[in-house]
């Protein structure tokens, strides 16, 4: 072996995945022993990082479901045919941590149903034919849970500060169109806009990581908008405390969330927030006399 | 004693305007929706509501009766002379997303020291207001009566003033029924 060779071969960083199915991990980056490396060729260790423990796939790559897909035409089939693509880890554009609809679906059928902090079981009224207020505490929990391992603040976001919201927003009506005029207008559970959907997916620069790609028909979805409302909301806290100059509380955060800020008076901004505090004073009794 | 007097004239002054003694009370009993929907309207209908304005809000939230100290999610309907309301587009702040002013519409009936107002659940620019109230004033043109359904906010009181705010969804006219948010009127 030439001298050239045996220093790419000290260079080479061998990189191990170990990908269970319940529990997936990137874990440590093994180099070679540099110790017969020069200053000037030492290897350097990339930061690794981790992925929630619920998520399917390594950091830098989402789940796709098993599907059917066409081939197109070629000279041994030149009409294309129809295949079926096994669920497998796709690579992220970005590179960064991405969720697709798939993904969510799944992490909300699979490992919702035991988690243990819920939101009050109360209906806040809503429970006729239509509307059951009840009807998605497992995701709220579920995705309210992890946000909050995933982003870290330093007072938990309360599940019924989600509920709350949701409650004010669009009264647990999955489909709600803000402006019926409108398909850019706030949509679903959590009243997601368009814009707001764009930013999510990283189209806009302004979030760093953690994007959410979706389309405006899987904001109809209601695991799908809550988790990318409540990743939303985590988002307006940062702008809250960067406009506050402190960290924002969650009170703050909602009503950023709300945009009241651009309300004329502080009348119109207070009347907003009542429609959500009216119903979190609810939950926040929950039980208690 | 002077002060006594005072104080409860005073107190049955104000009183009147409680929903117990307040015109808005279900007084007419004839109407067979009013029978049939016994909370669900306050007031008079002036024959612009039918069994399906009643029924959908039912589907939504369990009626009760109404109480103006308690915010609840179920729907009251209301019936005021259109000659009696005012509907604004409050014009707010400048949004860089929306590239537009955001706003608040409102709408206002008033009568003597009571005022009433519905306004929408969030802020929208002021493009979608200015729209909104366009169509608000094409199904109140030439109508007499315009019906709101809404859910209680909150009771205010001001001085001698008390406002009643309402969490709108959508009005109702002879020409037909429109609302803001889809899912509104069926």
């Amino acid at each position: 072996m030439t001298k050239k060779k045996k220093i790419t071969t000290q260079k080479r960083i061998v990189k191990k995945v170990i990908k269970k199915k319940s529990n997936s991990k990137i874990i440590t980056l093994n180099k070679l022993n540099s110790s017969t490396a020069k200053s000037s060729e030492k290897i350097k260790t990339p930061i690794v990082k981790s992925v929630h423990p619920w998520r399917l796939c390594p950091y830098g790559e989402h789940w796709v479901r098993t599907h059917e897909m066409h081939v197109p035409p070629s000279k041994t089939h030149p009409t294309g045919y129809m295949t079926t693509r096994h669920e497998h880890c796709a690579r992220n554009p970005s590179g960064k941590d991405q969720l697709y609809p798939d993904e969510i679906q799944e992490i909300s059928q699979k490992k919702f149903s035991e988690i243990k902090n819920k939101p009050c079981p109360n209906d806040l009224g809503f429970k006729n034919k239509l509307v059951d207020g009840n009807q998605y505490d497992d995701l709220i929990a579920g995705w309210t849970q992890y946000w909050n391992e995933i982003l870290q603040p330093e007072i938990p976001l309360d599940p019924n500060v989600v509920k709350a919201l949701i409650a004010s927003e669009s009264r647990f009506d999955p489909k709600l169109l803000a402006n019926k005029r409108n398909s850019d207008s706030a949509r679903g559970l959590t009243q997601i806009t368009n814009e707001t959907r764009r930013i999510l997916g990283g189209e806009k620069g302004e979030l760093k990581d953690h994007y959410i790609t979706l389309t405006k028909e899987d904001l109809n979805d209601p695991s799908v908008n809550i988790c990318a409302g409540i990743r939303w909301l985590f988002r307006k806290r940062e702008v809250a405390s960067s406009i506050l100059k402190k960290q924002a509380s969650w009170e703050e955060t909602i009503a950023e969330f709300k945009g009241t800020r651009k309300a004329k008076t502080k009348e119109d901004k207070e009347k907003i927030m009542n429609i959500y505090k009216n119903k979190l004073e609810i939950l926040k009794k929950c039980g208690k006399l | 004693m002077w002060k006594i007097i005072i104080s409860i004239t005073m107190f049955l002054y104000f009183k009147s305007f409680a929903v117990d003694n307040h015109e808005f009370q279900l007084s007419d009993k004839k109407d067979s929706l009013n029978k049939e929907f016994p909370y669900a309207i306050l007031g008079q209908n002036y024959g612009i509501l039918n069994k399906d304005d009643l029924l959908e809000n039912e589907a939504i939230s369990k009626p009760v009766p109404f109480r103006s100290k308690k915010s609840y999610p179920f729907q009251y309907w209301q019936c005021f002379e259109v000659k009696k309301t005012t509907f604004i587009c409050e014009r707010g702040i400048y949004d860089k997303s929306e590239k537009d002013f955001m706003s608040m519409f409102i709408i206002t009936i008033r009568k003597d020291m009571f005022e009433q107002k519905y306004i929408n659940n969030k802020l929208l620019n002021y493009r979608a207001c200015l729209e909104f109230l366009k169509e608000w004033k094409d199904y109140t043109d030439k109508e007499k009566y315009v019906c709101i359904s809404a859910e209680f906010l909150n009771e205010e009181k001001i001085k001698t003033n008390v406002i009643w705010n309402w969490i709108f969804h959508r009005f109702k006219t002879k020409k037909g029924c429109n609302s803001f948010s889809s899912h509104e009127c069926i």
